[in-house]
């Protein structure tokens, strides 16, 4: 579950902003526009969704790299041997 | 009556004597009550008898004083003390008021005052303040961490000793650079700015720690005052928060005597 700050930095990544009691009704605005609370609570399903897709994004890339890493005959330890 | 008498023991005529003894009787009675009352004879206008010894009619005519002797009504009320004016003048001094003490003052009348006790070098009262409201920021912009205490200073020459601790301070792990910056305010005005780089780690990674301040502050004031922590995020990116998960921070103010 994404937290309010993430939320927030996922939807209005140029704004700063202080919340108080983990309360959307509490937020300070300090620079930005104010988004409003319903954009706020949809943002939790946004951010959730984005998170997985980088998660299975990043899987993915570490999956061909040690594909990679395979057919050029090296092994993780090769790597950690070259201090990479 | 007795013979001799039962209290001095002088011998008197008896009823048997010749006629002819009488005058020499006579004699000794008479001798013997002389010698008894020698002590009454003399002493002066105003002297009164005193005891000399323990012995029976043993005594020495003295003078009194009562012209100088301190009288009653030099006193007017409960407390009321008796000092000097001056070589062989006495004088009142009325009591004072609860709590003071009698301190020597060559400027008084009597050279003695009551005067309130000095309060200084100790501490004249306590307070704390807390909070468990969680704040989070993303701002470089300084703001409340709605932890505050109010304190009225007894004395303009008190000192007001702030101790701050925000245990469960932290920063999430959106960034490397994110950190945590304090302040200390009086009313509106900052006195103390703590910390710039709190919990920088130049990683991003979450860091949850404790941040504690002291400061000794002179207000120079007989008012109500409050004092307040205020926090940032130095790098304007991510987020930091104080009393992470609801958790409490404090803050005591002391005033200590001048």
């Amino acid at each position: 579950m994404a937290t309010n700050g993430e939320v927030l930095r996922f939807l209005c990544p140029d704004s700063e902003w202080v919340i108080y009691d983990n309360d959307f009704d509490k937020i300070e605005w300090i620079k930005g526009e104010p988004i409003t609370k319903a954009e706020f609570e949809a943002g939790f399903a946004k951010v959730d969704a984005w998170k997985t897709k980088e998660e299975i994004a990043a899987i993915a890339a570490k999956e061909a790299a040690q594909a990679k890493f395979e057919a050029l005959g090296l092994t993780a330890n090769d790597l950690k041997a070259l201090g990479l | 009556m007795a013979n001799p008498t039962t209290n001095f023991g002088w011998v008197m005529p008896t009823s048997t004597d010749l006629v002819t003894d009488l005058p020499a009787d006579f004699a000794v009675f008479g001798q013997a009550v002389d010698t008894s009352m020698a002590d009454l004879k003399g002493g002066t206008t105003g002297q009164v008898l005193s005891k000399t010894t323990n012995t029976d009619m043993d005594f020495t005519w003295v003078t009194t004083d009562d012209t100088n002797a301190i009288q009653n009504a030099i006193v007017d009320a409960k407390g009321d003390l008796i000092g000097a004016t001056a070589a062989d003048t006495p004088a009142r001094l009325a009591v004072g008021t609860n709590g003071q003490v009698l301190t020597a003052d060559s400027t008084a009348a009597t050279g003695l005052k009551w005067a309130t006790p000095a309060a200084g070098g100790k501490v004249l009262q306590v307070v704390q303040g807390t909070t468990t409201t969680n704040v989070v920021s993303n701002s470089s912009a300084f703001a409340d961490t709605t932890l505050t205490a109010s304190i009225t200073p007894s004395a303009t020459t008190s000192k007001i000793l702030v101790l701050i601790s925000h245990p469960a301070t932290a920063k999430t792990n959106g960034n490397a650079s994110n950190r945590v910056g304090f302040k200390l305010f009086r009313g509106s005005t900052e006195v103390a700015y703590f910390s710039e780089y709190g919990a920088f780690t130049n990683s991003a990674l979450t860091w949850i720690g404790s941040y504690s301040f002291n400061y000794l502050d002179s207000p120079n004031t007989t008012s109500a005052t409050a004092y307040k922590t205020q926090f940032n995020n130095g790098q304007n990116v991510a987020e930091v928060s104080v009393q992470h998960a609801d958790r409490i921070s404090s803050i005591i103010l002391m005033e200590i005597g001048a």
